[in-house]
């Protein structure tokens, strides 16, 4: 023991951040860190990791970040993480972060941190906004109560973060801590005494889980434990629970987990009466954040704002954005032409030259275009979120998106698909079920973003002069109906079960940090260029290949791969009345972005961007030219979007599924569009 | 009974109430329990526009929490109303 505790003080203690979501957490955890966070992906889930280095008197701190939660039980993904972590990683103290104007809500994960044994150190965060609400908090009384220190702080102005850092550095060199016993009431405690007895005679068991923590779990009917104890053939341990359950049934006359959620407030009631005191009148209660709610989520004025709140974003974004991907592009070309001009001095082959100045660099290119629109969107979004607005945006849109079978939540993320769906898709984060979320990804590409405008205006440039507004339109409410009408179908058929209840928190409004919103949209921004990037820059390279495959074949021409591949399939859109070769080649392109199939139908008929209306006049009908619009429109996301889709629902699976599906949807509609229109005799 | 249990959709904005039970399954009420509405605290309705969700505050409404709550669920919601 002792030559272990002499070389300890030179490892790393591992402190872990837990919390309610809107505790002000990430603020603690911003404070704690600076600017030396590293974000990752928690092993196997989508939930992200952040962690972040703290030093003290000499002593290095890893800070883990833990996902907010109300809650440490099994029925979310975030609550199984923090659990987990706290249990096996066995941190060597947990910062649990307070929201002291929420007390009661907030401590029932502290109960639940304490019950597992935890070595906790409370934060009690935004007492401003507490004392501003005339809340007094006895903190001695209350960290007697709770049997572990309490530090005051507010974290968006830093205070009380020094104390905090000295806390935890004097918690971590207690060795012991007693897990918190509440007091189930008699019945449930004999149960419990069973169940523990039993538990500790499976060594296995018993080293891995706080026996009692276990057996109140058990009770509680946490479907992961009962599956992990069917593994370990804890036969003993799982007949005594049902056992336990069924007397409990009987005498209470209820479900165990109900009233063991019942005594655990029952405790905390008795804890906030002891050490709190509000001295408010009722005038007072209805706060700043409510008379502002009265007019932002009013009835008849909450859709204006919200449409208006919405329209300035996208003004922001693609105002702001547009000039800087000139910028991009410009620099990008200025960067293939140095290439290329360095190279070929250097004598370097032809295909070489290619492969570095369209394949790479080009590659490169077609992902970094995409950063000032995401960075200003994630900036803009940031602020929505962190000033609480978008939970007010959230409520007003849940009835209309109630039809659909969806949140309120979901509409925000659509709405952004109409400028593009890559941050559209990220943008489902806020959504906490995964069945809601993992609908409106797959839906998301069906919101006709911006980079379908140039193949529309081409294709109505040559056909539909007259009508051209209104035939972009219908493309664009075409999108919308599908989306509604393959969005009931997942719900119906793949994603059955209840709708996740409607019941969210409305955070009080709060002025956002410039440090908090910049760290959150950079967060945001630069996970994307990672892990969506690899992704697009390598169908790029690979369509790079097929264009000058076999060796020596003029690009892209009908000799080389994709020529080939085009030809092969254009058959199949012989339906659909767009079955040449250079239609399937542009298809196929399109897939890198979907702006590409102009600029390929431009290079397949050798044309220059003017003479390409003319060009396609001569070859297309305006049925066949709007049944490829409609294609265009539906199938495969663009490579950024399914970088997005795979970097989101962490799935190859469902990633193949959004390019399945859309590619098939798109090829019907295509068709029957085309057949319609023949039948109808249009075109 | 008849002192007035009512469903919590039905109460008007300004009212406090008592949770006296949750008819629903265990997994609408688990939900609420962490969000803080377990049988026997109290509530403040402090909006209820007879349309789209009901905007109530855990306690007594001295703290600074707000919950949205869909009007499926708070159709659910069993209250008496205090005082």
């Amino acid at each position: 023991m002792e030559a272990a505790a002499i070389t300890k003080p030179e490892r790393e203690k591992n402190i872990a951040l837990v919390g309610n979501p809107n505790s002000g957490k990430t603020s603690i955890f911003n404070d704690l860190t600076g600017a030396r966070q590293h974000v990752g992906n928690w092993p196997g889930v989508t939930v992200e990791k952040k962690e972040g280095k703290l030093i003290f008197q000499g002593q290095t701190y890893n800070i883990v970040d833990l996902p907010g939660t109300y809650s440490l039980g099994a029925y979310s993904e975030d609550e199984l993480i923090a659990r987990n972590f706290i249990l096996f990683d066995k941190p060597d103290a947990v910062i649990n972060v307070v929201d002291a104007s929420n007390l009661e809500r907030n401590l029932y994960l502290t109960i639940q941190l304490l019950e597992m044994g935890a070595s906790v150190v409370v934060a009690l965060n935004m007492l401003d906004e507490a004392r501003a609400r005339k809340i007094e908090i006895n903190i001695p009384r209350l960290a007697q109560a709770l049997g572990v220190p309490v530090v005051p702080t507010v974290a968006t102005r830093g205070e009380g973060i020094k104390e905090l850092v000295a806390t935890v550095a004097k918690k971590v060199r207690e060795t012991i801590c007693q897990p918190l016993k509440v007091n189930y009431g008699s019945e449930i405690e004999n149960e419990l005494d069973k169940l523990e007895q039993i538990i500790k005679q499976y060594a296995k068991l018993a080293a891995k889980y706080p026996a009692r923590w276990l057996a109140i779990k058990l009770l509680e009917d946490d479907m992961r434990l009962q599956e992990e104890l069917q593994k370990e053939g804890a036969r003993q341990v799982l007949d005594q629970v049902v056992k336990s359950k069924k007397q409990l049934n009987e005498i209470l006359g209820e479900e165990v987990e109900a009233i063991i959620a019942d005594r655990r407030y029952g405790f905390i009631n008795g804890l906030v009466k002891e050490a709190v005191t509000r001295r408010q009148t009722l005038e007072e209660r209805l706060t700043l954040s409510d008379k502002i709610d009265s007019i932002v989520t009013n009835r008849y004025l909450g859709l204006p704002i919200f449409l208006l709140a919405m329209w300035a974003v996208f003004q922001f974004t693609f105002k702001l954005g547009d000039p800087m991907i000139g910028w991009v592009e410009s620099a990008f070309e200025g960067l293939t032409g140095l290439a290329t001009g360095w190279l070929e001095a250097l004598g370097a082959p032809q295909l070489l030259i290619s492969f570095i100045a369209d394949g790479i660099i080009g590659g490169l290119g077609s992902v970094l275009v995409f950063i000032p629109p995401i960075f200003l969107l994630f900036l803009a979004i940031s602020l929505l979120e962190d000033s609480g607005y978008m939970a007010r945006a959230a409520y007003i849109m849940d009835r209309l998106m109630h039809a659909l079978g969806l949140h309120g939540k979901s509409f925000v993320p659509l709405l952004i698909g109409f400028g593009c769906n890559v941050p559209a898709i990220m943008a489902t984060r806020t959504l906490e079920n995964r069945k809601d979320r993992l609908i409106t990804i797959l839906i998301n590409p069906l919101m006709s973003c911006t980079a379908r405008l140039p193949v529309y205006v081409l294709f109505t440039g040559a056909f539909f002069t007259a009508k051209q507004g209104w035939v972009i339109f219908s493309l664009y409410l075409l999108g919308i109906v599908l989306a509604i009408i393959m969005g009931k179908i997942f719900k119906t058929f793949l994603f059955k079960g209840e709708t996740a209840p409607f019941v969210m928190e409305l955070p009080p409004y709060r002025l956002p940090t410039l440090k908090g919103t910049m760290i959150h949209m950079w967060e945001r921004g630069s996970s994307f260029v990672r892990k969506a990037g690899t992704v697009i820059v390598g169908v790029v390279v690979l369509i790079w290949v097929l264009s000058n495959l076999p060796l020596g074949v003029a690009y892209a021409s009908q000799e080389s791969l994709i020529g080939r591949l085009g030809t092969i399939l254009a058959p199949v859109f012989k339906p659909a009345g767009f079955g040449t070769w250079e239609a399937a080649v542009a298809l196929v392109f399109g897939i890198v972005a979907k702006e590409v199939v102009v600029g390929t139908l431009g290079v397949l008929y050798g044309v220059e961007e003017d003479g390409l209306t003319a060009a396609i006049a001569q070859s297309w009908t305006p049925l066949s030219a709007y049944a490829f619009m409609v294609m265009t429109l539906i199938y495969i996301p663009c490579v950024a979007a399914i970088g997005a889709i795979r970097r989101e629902t962490n799935s190859w699976g469902w990633t193949a599924f959004a390019i399945g599906y859309s590619l098939l949807l798109g090829w019907v509609m295509a068709v029957l569009v085309f057949q319609v229109g023949r039948i109808l005799g249009v075109g | 009974m008849s002192s007035g249990l009512l469903p919590l959709e039905f109460l008007n904005t300004g009212r406090e109430v008592v949770i006296k039970e949750v008819a629903g399954g265990m997994s609408l009420r688990r939900r609420l329990t962490e969000l803080g509405l377990v049988r026997g605290s109290t509530i403040r309705i402090i909006r209820n526009d007879k349309v789209g969700p009901i905007i109530v505050s855990p306690g007594d409404g001295s703290g600074g929490g707000r919950l949205a709550i869909g009007r499926g669920m708070a159709h659910k919601i069993m209250v008496e109303e205090v005082g």
